[in-house]
């Protein structure tokens, strides 16, 4: 690029900015306006002291009105007409019981084409800015046709998206009767028209790209149609990792340091609040550290195959067999595992305690003593694991290339020798492979803490997803979970780039 | 030569012990799954019921309606699996085969997602698939796992051991890109899929946090959420209790003595899962 290219460029792209800003900006603040007339008609029924009981029961069946009662939370109905209302429930004065519902029309499709306009212009005069008007001449009128259409589809479509959400987002979630004052929308949180913007400014800019790649590519049609091919296979996958991968990761650390209650539409930044919440909580320490002596059982399981493996490394007939009983806990059900060691584990009537009184030892409670339930469930955490871990140390005592063991015989290496001077070293990356995944593993955990001991007794096998789940699902604080997410997030991170660096390269060749 | 067998003797002993650890569990659920309900409530407990009772698995299995549940398992299953074979198959084809603008940086951002722990995530996606209205529903039951990073990257391996030969055979002859990829590089990727369809259907199966919290009404449980409600409705029923853990384990694992080929060239593959 020549030093005037980019100077057009940089000028495109504040140009896109700003008219991004502008549409946005206009967008959110029209939902502001919506349906003034309906909020009307709740204020004079307020005023003669009237309870504005459901607002559309004729527009919702039976399901959804149900649904509504139940929920809580806003629902998309249609009215007769087919247009879209978002409904959310009214509750009493004591924000109590829900008595009704309020609906807004949403009327986001009218109003998405046109803000989507101005946004195509602001492309098109980025593009020209930004290629120079002969490169877009050159590129062919058709291209250019085809450019432009895409582009506005584009803008028509986030900008349409956008209003969707901000239409769901900004209905009014609690709004009490005896001050109908709520039932006027919140402003527009700026946080989610950022968030909006932002999508739309990296849209606009691949968008940019693309054409100016393609107008440079003039005269390349098959490498033109093999790039175009390629992306559409990959689309479908780019666009849920885009949606339920990447986006998350950004909203994660973004709720961290944000209010978020679901009966509330907007969300205030608090900083590290949340932060410094958790790392007062003794639970969420002890979570923490629940999940560290869990871990353990990773080292300890290692250690137990490793011995398995050296014992049955020789050619025995029926290996296979084996191969696959040892498979048998790691892919079944793990609720049904959870179950029959719970009843192993039975403290009146488990196996586990018929065999230790045959033997004349005291029986435990496994899982109703603190001091033994998190134990209990590293051993069936490591019977889970055991079978995998064998078989994958019986490849690696396979792959020891035997003249390397024979020469270690001749030199007068004994068993002993030969195992700590030899196998080991030559294990290591097995090893630490091994080591590293099954800690990571082991902090995924969640179900045998559910079924079996729901993370008791008195937070005994409290681990940090439990937690997790419990402070959203259950407390309801999606932030605070969120902010304890991005603590196992970093941790597993932490985890996963020390594999990938003993792997080395590219974890697929692993 | 007495040592070796010895050492040899040692092993089977060794192999047999480990069989017996791995199997006896499994034994012992099915066991239990057959006892009368108050025959378990002994010390020691009978270690086979004294007449098998496999009604226990007729009333296990409709005390909660778990044809339901296993309806929904086998919907999220078959959609998982689908998923994931169709993006896999077709994003690993273009990574293995094309050369085309973007591909190093899109594939380090594919390399980067695998690093992303997605059980961190479960906050964020829940609130994406909230705002997107699909709590409670199926389309948000089966969404979060259609796409499996690790799957794309063993299918571009895999293309990437194929020759090219009988591809640009294809497209001598006139075939399309498309035709290309359905007709002459799937069929011969089918080992690899099978691989990504195994792991799919078994995670799917096995899938407990996610469904949980998505599934507001039960009458959109998966079987593990059922059995686990079952565990806490009839918590003295251990029979029972059995059964309802041994339904929920068939599936799974028929789907794995039938395809066990597929899933060990999956753990050969290396240790996403």
């Amino acid at each position: 690029m020549t030093r005037a290219e980019i100077r057009a460029a940089v000028l495109a792209m504040l140009l896109w900015a700003v008219a991004t800003v502008g549409v946005g900006w206009r967008t959110l603040h029209s939902i502001d306006h919506a349906d003034r007339s309906r909020e009307a008609l709740f204020r004079a029924h307020a005023s003669q002291g009237r309870v504005p009981s459901p607002a559309f029961p004729e527009n919702l069946d039976a399901r959804e009105h149900a649904a509504l009662r139940q929920e809580e939370r806003p629902l998309v109905v249609h009215d007769p007409h087919g247009v879209e209302i978002i409904t959310a429930p009214v509750k009493d004065t004591e924000d109590w019981e829900i008595i009704g519902a309020v609906g807004l029309y949403s009327r986001w499709r009218e109003r998405a084409a046109p803000v989507a306009a101005p946004a195509m212009v602001a492309l098109l005069a980025a593009l020209v800015l930004l290629l120079g008007a002969r490169s877009v001449a050159s590129a062919g009128p058709r291209a250019a046709g085809v450019g432009a259409l895409a582009l506005f589809g584009a803008a028509a479509a986030v900008t349409a998206l956008q209003l969707r959400f901000a239409a769901v987002s900004l209905a009014p979630r609690e709004a009490a009767p005896a001050s109908l004052e709520r039932l006027a929308l919140p402003p527009p949180s700026l946080a989610f028209a950022a968030l909006v913007l932002a999508l739309l400014a990296v849209a606009g800019a691949l968008a940019v790209a693309a054409v100016h790649w393609h107008a440079r590519q003039a005269g390349r049609r098959a490498r033109v149609r093999e790039t175009i091919g390629a992306w559409l296979f990959i689309a479908p996958s780019l666009g849920h990792l885009l949606l339920f991968t990447i986006a998350p990761v950004a909203f994660l650390f973004w709720i961290s340091v944000h209010n978020w209650d679901l009966l509330a539409s907007d969300h205030p930044f608090v900083g590290l609040a949340h932060f410094r919440e958790i790392a007062a909580d003794p639970l969420f320490w002890r979570a923490l550290r629940n999940g560290l002596v869990y871990a353990l059982y990773v080292p300890v399981t290692m250690v137990a195959a490793l011995a398995a493996a050296l014992v049955l490394d020789q050619p025995l007939r029926g290996i296979k067999v084996l191969r696959v009983v040892v498979f048998l806990p790691y892919v079944a059900s793990t609720v049904a595992i959870a179950l029959v060691w719970q009843w192993l584990l039975h403290r009146d009537f488990g196996l586990l305690n018929a065999a230790l009184t045959a033997l004349h030892l005291p029986r435990v409670d496994w899982l109703g003593n603190p001091a033994t339930a998190l134990p209990a469930l590293m051993l069936v955490s490591a019977w889970g694991q055991l079978g995998y871990m064998m078989v994958v140390y019986l490849a690696g005592l396979q792959a020891i290339p035997a003249a390397l063991l024979e020469a270690a015989r001749l030199d007068g290496a004994d068993a002993w020798q030969r195992f700590r001077l030899v196998v080991w070293p030559m294990l290591r990356p097995v090893s630490t492979y091994l080591l590293l995944t099954g800690i990571i593993w082991s902090f995924h955990g969640f179900t045998l803490v559910y079924v079996m001991t729901e993370g008791g007794p008195s937070h005994a096998t409290d681990v940090l997803v439990y937690r997790i789940y419990q402070t959203a699902w259950e407390f309801r604080r999606f932030d605070v979970a969120a902010a304890m997410s991005v603590v196992l997030c970093l941790l597993l991170l932490v985890l996963t780039a020390l594999q990938w660096r003993t792997v080395k390269g590219e974890p697929a060749d692993a | 030569m007495r040592d070796a067998r010895a050492r040899r003797t040692i092993g089977y002993a060794a192999a047999v012990a480990l069989a017996l650890l791995m199997v006896a569990p499994f034994l012992w659920m099915l066991s239990t799954a057959l006892m009368d309900e108050f025959e378990v409530y002994q010390a020691p407990p009978p270690l086979f019921p004294s007449a098998p009772r496999f009604a226990n698995f007729t009333e296990a299995l409709t005390a909660l309606p778990f044809a339901l549940y296993f309806r929904n398992s086998l919907i999220l299953a078959a959609a998982t699996v689908a998923g994931q074979v169709i993006t896999a198959a077709m994003a690993g084809y273009a990574f293995a085969r094309h050369r085309f603008a973007g591909r190093t940086p899109l594939f380090a951002v594919y390399l980067g997602t695998l690093m992303i722990p997605g059980i961190a995530l479960l906050v964020p996606r829940f609130l994406i698939v909230d705002a997107m209205g699909l709590v409670d529903t199926v389309a948000g039951l089966v969404s979060v796992e259609l796409v499996a990073a690790w799957g794309i990257f063993l299918m571009r391996q895999y293309f990437l051991s194929l020759p090219r030969d009988m591809e640009d055979a294809a497209r001598l002859d006139g075939a399309s890109e498309w035709q290309v990829f359905t007709r002459v590089a799937l069929p011969l990727a089918r080992p690899a899929i099978a691989t990504v369809a195994l792991f799919a259907f078994i995670d799917a199966w096995k899938a407990l946090l996610w469904p949980l919290i998505i599934a507001r009404s039960p009458n959109l449980r998966v079987v593990e959420a059922g059995v686990a409600s079952f565990h806490g409705m009839y918590y003295a029923n251990w029979p029972w209790q059995m059964a309802a853990a041994v339904a929920a384990l068939v599936p799974v694992l028929v789907v794995f003595l039938v395809a066990q080929k597929a899933f060990l060239r999956g753990l050969a593959f290396g240790g996403f899962k």
